[in-house]
């Protein structure tokens, strides 16, 4: 089925991004707030408009509440994305895209802000004393944390596929590359050798430091409105050219949880099923995105996401990242290009959408010549994956 | 607080109404997997309804207490000060024998976490946290 709707980005709002603790003079809410007001005034769209909020999950600034501290009269769509972590950051835009094109609502925002400093951090356990449901099956049994749960399946897609260690170094050495051009990212002045990233601290193998994501607070939110407003407004449409969310079987609580996907697809992000139909109701193929941000909550899973998304035989996606293959704007496939979750920011993943955004405006720190398709794919391991295909309008 | 004991370091799994017959058969040392007591299917973790057949019938079907590892991570970060004097530690993915495909998240004991690899045949082995509550390790075998 063809992605049925002309809905275009017409927004980018960003707060500054700031190692985790250091945002103390605001609250995570106040920066949803600064990020949503922020998309609106770059979109020359008055805030009082917005009549649609939508994110995904573990938001904790709820769309009616964010409504109400801005004051919007009326709201006309409210909607969060299932399924953990970054995964529906992409579903958030299309969900709103869905809404816009149905005449439920004109000016729908997709925000997320995350400020670690002020709530738990995601490496880090709460304290609880019993695990309740599914959970109990992984956190009783010392599976409790993200690096973990997603250092299963890596180690399991290197020793199928006989992956290097290297491999995952060069994907965190690509998002330091693209932060180093990015005066906007935590890691903007702090460059990465690979002897560096060998040497730093062994985390959960095979992941070390680097091969995590940063630790951030921040936010950062997209407007999406019709075609036809966007044509009358002053900056140049993002077309939201194709959008999917999904998953196969098995992979509702994925990694974060279960680890009983079927054993076929197990070394992969989930990613494939949704890619294909991304394509699909596009009408492109891999070969037609000129630039791709891949959601790298840690390094693995981004080489598992290229190749369910059709950009390297499985296996194989490290030669997309070895020898500096894909940093810069002269890359065959430049990937993460403002330095991402690894080195910009860890914002869920929704600074990647941002970002995936910026390439087609033309005002990326790693700006690609002559953009026509823009890829960014969300979070990996657990359903609802999600992506967006943008491009001028 | 630094734990020492596995009560310290890791939540204790609450027993649900879908789950509790898992951590009861704990209790008594017996590994037992969910089954569909209609079309027989395996599934795990427990759940109330049969995703091939929709039954909502369950029984639940004894295993042999033995697998591979599947695959594993050697952790070595501290999530939390609890955790500070365990690490570093084993999480592995068992492929347990007697099912096609049912993985059991659990830790493997009696061995040095940096030589646990993937393919090792293991056994259960059970630790009786306290009273109320049983969980399955695993060791070489």
């Amino acid at each position: 089925m063809p992605w049925n709707s002309d809905a275009c980005i017409v927004g980018l709002g960003e707060t500054e991004y700031v190692k985790q603790g250091e945002m103390t003079d605001r609250s995570e809410f106040e920066l949803a707030c600064e990020a949503i007001e922020n998309a609106a005034g770059d979109a020359g769209v008055d805030i009082e408009d917005v009549d649609g909020f939508s994110s995904y999950a573990n938001d904790r600034n709820k769309g009616s509440l964010v409504a109400d501290a801005l004051g919007i009269p009326e709201v006309k769509f409210s909607n969060k994305v299932w399924g953990g972590g970054g995964c529906g950051g992409s579903a958030a835009v299309m969900n709103a895209a869905m809404a816009v094109e149905s005449g439920a609502a004109e000016y729908v925002v997709a925000y997320r802000a995350l400020c670690q400093g002020q709530f738990g951090r995601r490496g880090q356990t709460q304290g609880i004393d019993y695990a309740e449901g599914t959970d109990a099956f992984a956190h009783s049994l010392g599976l409790e944390t993200p690096p973990q749960m997603y250092a299963l399946p890596a180690q399991r897609y290197m020793h199928e596929y006989d992956v290097p260690q290297e491999h995952l170094g060069h994907v965190a050495l690509t998002s330091r590359a693209h932060a180093n051009r990015n005066p906007r990212a935590v890691m903007s002045d702090r460059e990465m050798t690979m002897e560096e990233y060998m040497d730093s601290p062994p985390i959960t193998d095979p992941y070390k430091l680097y091969d995590c994501c940063l630790e951030s607070d921040g936010a950062c939110a997209v407007l999406v409105t019709s075609a036809e407003n966007a044509a009358d407004l002053p900056q140049p449409a993002v077309e939201i050219t194709s959008a999917a969310q999904g998953g196969g079987p098995g992979w509702g609580s994925g990694v974060l949880s279960s680890h009983n996907m079927p054993l076929e697809d197990y070394p992969t992000s989930n990613a494939a099923r949704v890619a294909d139909r991304l394509f699909e109701s596009a009408g492109l193929t891999p070969d037609d995105i000129d630039v791709a941000q891949l959601y790298e909550n840690f390094t693995g899973m981004v080489l598992m996401t290229a190749e369910d998304y059709g950009f390297a035989p499985r296996g194989e996606a490290g030669e997309l990242f070895v020898d500096g293959n894909a940093i810069g704007p002269d890359a065959d496939l430049p990937i993460n290009t403002s330095g991402g979750n690894l080195s910009e920011a860890y914002i869920h993943g929704f600074n990647l959408v941002v970002e995936a955004a910026r390439q087609v405006r033309g005002t990326s720190p790693t700006q690609v010549d002559d953009v026509e398709y823009s890829l960014v794919a969300s979070g990996p391991g657990v359903t609802p994956h999600s992506g967006l295909i943008l491009s001028p309008a | 607080m630094r734990g020492t004991t596995r009560e310290e370091i890791f939540p204790l799994p609450e027993k649900g109404i879908d789950t509790a017959p898992f951590w009861e058969a704990c209790n008594r040392h017996e590994l037992v997997v969910q089954q569909c007591a209609d079309c027989g299917a395996l599934r795990h973790p427990p759940t109330p309804v049969c995703p091939d057949c929709r039954s909502y019938e369950v029984d639940w079907a004894d295993v042999p207490g033995t697998g591979e590892i599947y695959t594993y991570t050697t952790t070595h970060y501290a999530a939390s000060p609890a955790h500070e004097d365990h690490t570093p530690y084993n999480v592995s993915i068992v492929l347990l024998d007697g099912t096609e495909d049912i993985r059991l998240i659990t830790q493997v004991v009696d061995i040095d976490p940096e030589s646990v690899e993937i393919g090792m045949p293991v056994e259960v082995v059970w630790e009786d946290v306290n009273e109320d509550t049983t969980v399955p390790l695993f060791r070489p075998s």
